[in-house]
């Protein structure tokens, strides 16, 4: 057979070693290289991968195996162990329990699209020991989908209420806030090209955003009685550092080919853009609304890593062949400021399809908003106190934010490139929203760079948004339906207060009288001329 | 059938009759060929059936597969050829040869939709769509990305006919 003659040919090149000393394995497994003139991948690239990049890291399978599963032990015996002696489920405040129930599970989906778009360099990459750095984060991946899921399953057993930790993969399906998901982790991480693919896992979410993400997180976690998230997350941070030398390797491989430097910058804005949509606001919401005890404003965190670290000190060092920073990257720094407040505002109003429990921002709370992002009170917090007036806790009121808002003339939309929902009116982020109808179909985009994304690649953006999805439907059908009720088949999961009495029910839900519409259909749209 | 599932819709129910009145090949790829045509994609004629256009064409998709497996005795042919006969070798060829003198990306786009509407499964079987898509595709994207962040908005909206709107 071929195959045989093959090996036999490799193993008189390169000799078995003398010794099992694993750097010297590691080296003798470099030396085997395979056919890849007649190789080729199954994905497509603008790009040329060097067959001869190295690997930082440099363990076999083997090694890797076992540094972690030594960090298995010490996370999961912590968890089962130490923290289920002192009750940690019942330590942290309810408002972040409440939020883990959609941080734990969207950053779930995020593991599970690492999985596939680090396999896809592996299957993409020339160089045997690139491919190799690739195939330990798609092992590191897979752990981290368990580890998401299983703060969600922690949760659900230790928790004083787990309704939602128990079905989150259910209720996201109508919660307006997971497209925004799957566009940057799904759909961000492994689709298009390979290349740009790791720009966007690598390159972006990774070395720009997990030092945010995660520390920022265990640390709020951590104020807010939450000793689960990081005994996880930060088991997860450890493995990252292998992943961001893995996107370093990536633009490493491609830089030798002259070519590279024609899709380069516009592949590095893409992905930043892409992942900026949904992190900046959406870390910011779970972070600051989340939260009983406050840590350091978002807006801090976010300059410190994402401004300075990263767009400054990490892509400073590629200056030299020529990668300029993100012409997006003052929008972004200006939704660093708002864009948090602008979809909590949003995720509030729409509350009864978030499947958690949330308040309004108290008045300490307020306080807190005012005296770090100075304008908030007149924007955002006015219109809070108005809601908690007209009875927004109230299960006999009927009330409905996104009624209000839309009463009001201020209405809410889908932009297209990201999937979030944005209210062009009210926001404060770097939101210039515009509005287009193309082969007999109405578009909304919530500012150009996405505008941009669609114009010249619309095929990727043939998804339904929430509008068109469950437009017709009743609200407290959707919900029943997306699992949303308590084990009393009435009492609603999601809840706009954290208290057991009070506690809204379908018949609630159906007072709001609300049938879902889709605003590209129901408004008079006209060409401007 | 509807009875069966946790969701049905009059428009599946509608369809899924369709699909089981056709029995022949010819009819078959005469109907997947047609609703691509109309109801995918972006260059589609219609937006009608947006909500359930994966799911018709996938059933439109396996009750062709079935017609066609039924009805070719060889694997070979099941391998090698398109699902009306041609080889699939050449078929790919041709369209990879179409592709080498563009060099405008909404031309190129424009191929890469049609190969896909007239070559996806089980119009041509992925041993030989997907590596001739990888060649397409890479050709695209590289045509894109040359310009994507330097040409206008402008310019953009106008190249593909899009009609700013507001509410009045
Ligand atoms: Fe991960
Ligand atoms: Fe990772």
């Amino acid at each position: 057979m071929g195959n045989n003659t093959a090996v036999k040919q490799a193993l008189k090149a390169n000799p078995v070693p003398s010794s099992v000393d694993p750097q010297e394995v590691h080296k003798w497994l470099q030396d085997f290289t395979w056919d890849f003139k007649s190789k080729t991948a199954k994905y497509p690239t603008k790009y040329d991968m060097d067959v001869n990049t190295r690997e930082q890291f440099k363990l076999t399978a083997k090694e890797y195996a076992r540094m972690e599963s030594s960090k298995e032990e010490r996370q999961y015996g912590t968890l089962l162990d130490g923290l289920d002696r002192l009750d940690a489920g019942n330590k942290v405040h309810p408002k972040w329990g409440e939020v883990m129930k959609l941080v734990a599970n969207f950053l779930e989906t995020g593991e599970y699209g690492a999985i596939s778009g680090s396999a896809l360099l592996w299957d993409t990459a020339q160089s045997p020991e690139q491919r190799n750095g690739y195939l330990a984060q798609v092992i590191d991946e897979i752990r981290h989908v368990n580890q998401t899921a299983y703060v969600n399953y922690y949760y659900g057993k230790h928790y004083y209420d787990p309704a939602g930790h128990t079905n989150m993969r259910q209720l996201r399906a109508i919660n307006p806030l997971y497209p925004g998901v799957k566009r940057a982790f799904g759909e961000g991480f492994l689709a298009g090209d390979a290349v740009e693919s790791s720009i966007n896992l690598q390159l972006v979410a990774e070395a720009c955003f997990t030092n945010p993400l995660i520390v920022s997180l265990t640390e709020w976690a951590a104020a807010n009685g939450d000793e689960i998230t990081p005994t996880v997350f930060l088991s997860i941070e450890t493995d990252e550092l292998r992943h961001m030398a893995n996107g370093y390797q990536t633009i490493v491989s491609i830089m030798n080919n002259p070519e590279t430097m024609k899709y380069l910058q516009t592949d590095l804005d893409n992905a930043f853009w892409t992942q900026h949509k949904f992190l900046t606001p959406f870390v910011g919401v779970a972070l600051e609304y989340g939260s009983k005890y406050k840590v350091e404003p978002w807006v801090k965190s976010w300059n410190r890593w994402v401004y300075e670290d990263w767009a400054g000190i990490w892509l400073g060092r590629l200056q030299q062949f020529g990668v300029k920073s993100p012409k997006c990257l003052p929008d972004a720094k200006k939704d660093a400021v708002w864009a948090h407040h602008d979809l909590a505002l949003l995720a509030l109003a729409l509350w009864p399809l978030t499947g958690i429990r949330m308040e309004l921002p108290d008045q300490q709370a307020m306080e807190w908003f005012e005296a770090n992002y100075p304008g908030w009170y007149n924007h955002y917090g006015k219109i809070y106190d108005e809601w908690r007036a007209a009875g927004f806790e109230d299960p006999k009121s009927g009330f409905c934010g996104a009624l209000w808002l839309m009463e009001r003339g201020h209405g809410i939309f889908v932009d297209h490139a990201s999937g979030l929902p944005f209210c062009p009116s009210l926001a404060k982020s770097s939101v210039n929203a515009r509005f287009a109808e193309y082969n007999g179909k109405r578009y909304s985009f919530s500012e150009p760079h996405g505008e941009r994304q669609w114009l010249l690649e619309p095929e990727r953006y043939e998804f339904q948004n929430f509008f068109e999805q469950f437009e017709g439907w009743e609200l407290s059908d959707l919900v029943k339906a997306a699992g949303g009720v308590r084990s009393d088949g009435k009492t609603l999961m999601a809840q706009p207060h954290l208290r057991d009495t009070d506690m809204w029910t379908l018949d609630d839900l159906k007072r709001i009288n609300l049938t879902i519409p889709d605003p590209m259909k129901i408004l008079n749209w006209q060409p401007i001329q | 059938m509807s009875k069966l599932t946790w969701y049905s819709s009059p428009v599946r129910d509608e369809w899924a009759e369709k699909i089981n009145a056709i029995k022949t090949v010819s009819e078959g790829i005469a109907m997947l060929a047609d609703f691509r045509k109309n109801h995918t994609g972006p260059d589609r004629t219609t937006y009608e059936l947006k909500k359930e256009y994966n799911w018709i064409e996938a059933r439109i998709e396996m009750r062709l597969n079935q017609l066609h497996a039924e009805a070719t005795l060889s694997d070979d042919d099941l391998l090698n050829k398109t699902i009306d006969g041609r080889c699939a070798k050449e078929v790919a060829a041709e369209w990879m040869k179409k592709a080498e003198d563009i060099d405008c990306h909404y031309e190129m786009e424009k191929l890469c939709v049609a190969f896909r509407k007239a070559c996806k499964p089980p119009m041509m079987s992925v041993n030989f769509l997907a590596p001739a898509e990888r060649v397409l595709v890479a050709k695209l994207m590289k045509l894109r990305a040359a310009v994507f962040l330097t040409k206008s908005i402008d310019e953009l909206r106008t190249a593909r006919g899009v009609t700013m709107i507001s509410v009045q």
